[in-house]
């Protein structure tokens, strides 16, 4: 540019000619413009910078309240089906070791030893629907529940004395053997059906009836004929039976 | 930047960092909240899964069971433990695992024997067998024949 007083050159930012002195009048206006700008560029910078920090202060807190409110709903969760959760592994455990526990299983049915059949089953989570288990053990894993239940009971009857409920131990000898018979005589049907059935349920089945019948007898007074009688007497007469021995055992002071 | 410039403006800047502070300020208080509600629900979730796994029963129950004479009982509860590998070769254990086999062993020899069944025998050997492991407690074998009312 140009100077307005002795044209000479310029720059922009000459405030005085540098040939005659005069003041330039465009680099006064240019260097106005560039504080100004620069006020403004250094204000917009602070605004931008206090918005960024404060957003970031907001999603640093949402983000740690989002993570700890989904941990509280996971641990929550978890915490409400423990039961299932831990059965689900042990049924995944279980099924894995299919081989292995055959083994305990089938010595556990050699030995007609079906209390620690029944146990083992129980402790190992061995389940008897949606389960490896069920082709090969499924009704006797059944059965063995109803078989310790009746065992337990029918001792507890035998160690039966005045402090004890008549009523009380009749009910609860005559329901556990009324499972049993039930499911023995086929009518209590749970998770598997007995269209085809494979010959070693019917000889566990059979041996458990055996024992429960020897128990009746020898342990509980019952004669031989009686205790034979009992898988196809009804509930009803059973307990009757029952409740005369008890009562006979009160009177004889045993 | 018109929202800086003026009286409103500034009044409307000042109440907004005070907005701003005062929702921080909420939120730190629902963090420190929700730790604890967090710390509580993992003891919840910790405390669930140790309540339901299989804990077996200690030398205290399994003795009360048998001087109790509940014999059934406690041969529940011995297979149980040794299902779930509890008390396997410890003394304290071993000699009721061994009274429960022998109620189980006996019980069974018992009435097979009775019934002239050939069962009997087999029975007869985990009975002998059970008899060896009862240790101190070879008391109890009395103890199981007059409770069954076996002279």
């Amino acid at each position: 540019m140009k100077c307005e007083y002795c044209n000479g050159n310029l720059s922009l930012e000459d405030e005085y000619c540098p040939h005659c002195g005069k003041p330039n009048k465009h680099a006064r206006k240019h260097i106005d413009d560039m504080r100004r700008f620069q006020g403004e560029f250094e204000d917009t910078k602070r605004y931008v910078r206090d918005k960024t920090i404060g957003y970031t202060e907001i999603t640093v807190r949402v983000v740690i309240l989002s993570i700890l409110i989904a941990l509280i709903l996971v641990f929550f969760a978890v915490g409400a089906n423990a039961w299932e959760i831990s059965r689900e592994i042990k049924k995944k455990s279980a099924e894995k070791k299919f081989e292995e526990y055959s083994l305990v299983l089938d010595g556990y049915l050699e030995d007609g030893d079906y209390l620690e059949f029944n146990t083992f089953c129980e402790t190992k989570g061995l389940y008897t629907y949606d389960s490896v288990y069920r082709e090969k053990y499924g009704e006797i894993i059944n059965a063995c529940t109803w078989y310790a239940g009746a065992y337990e009971a029918l001792f507890d009857f035998a160690d039966f004395d005045e402090d004890d409920s008549v009523s009380y131990v009749t009910e609860m000898t005559g329901d556990a053997l009324d499972y049993f018979y039930k499911y023995y005589l086929n009518e209590n049907l749970f998770y598997t059906d007995r269209k085809e059935e494979p010959e070693q349920y019917r000889r566990a089945l059979d041996g458990m009836e055996r024992d429960i019948e020897l128990i009746l007898s020898v342990y509980c007074g019952f004669t031989e004929e009686e205790a034979a009688a009992f898988p196809e007497m009804s509930k009803a007469r059973r307990n009757i039976l029952l409740e005369e021995k008890l009562e006979a055992k009160l009177q004889n002071g045993q | 930047m018109d929202s800086k410039s003026g009286l409103i403006g500034w009044i409307r800047n000042r109440f907004a960092k005070d907005v701003h502070r005062a929702g921080l300020f909420i939120m730190d208080i629902l963090i420190v909240i929700f730790c604890l509600v967090m710390v509580f629900a993992l003891w919840f979730m910790v405390y669930s899964f140790l309540e339901d796994r299989d804990k077996g029963y200690d030398a205290y129950s399994l003795q009360i069971s048998m001087g109790g004479e509940h014999y059934q009982t406690l041969l529940e509860k011995s297979n149980a433990n040794r299902a779930m590998g509890i008390g396997i070769r410890d003394a304290d254990y071993e000699e009721y695992y061994a009274v429960a086999d022998y109620f189980e062993a006996f019980t069974h020899f018992y009435m097979y024997d009775k019934a002239g069944d050939a069962a009997a025998e087999m029975w007869q050997k985990r009975m002998e067998d059970a008899e060896s492991r009862m240790g101190s407690l070879s008391g109890e074998k009395e103890n199981i024949k007059n409770w069954l009312g076996i002279e």
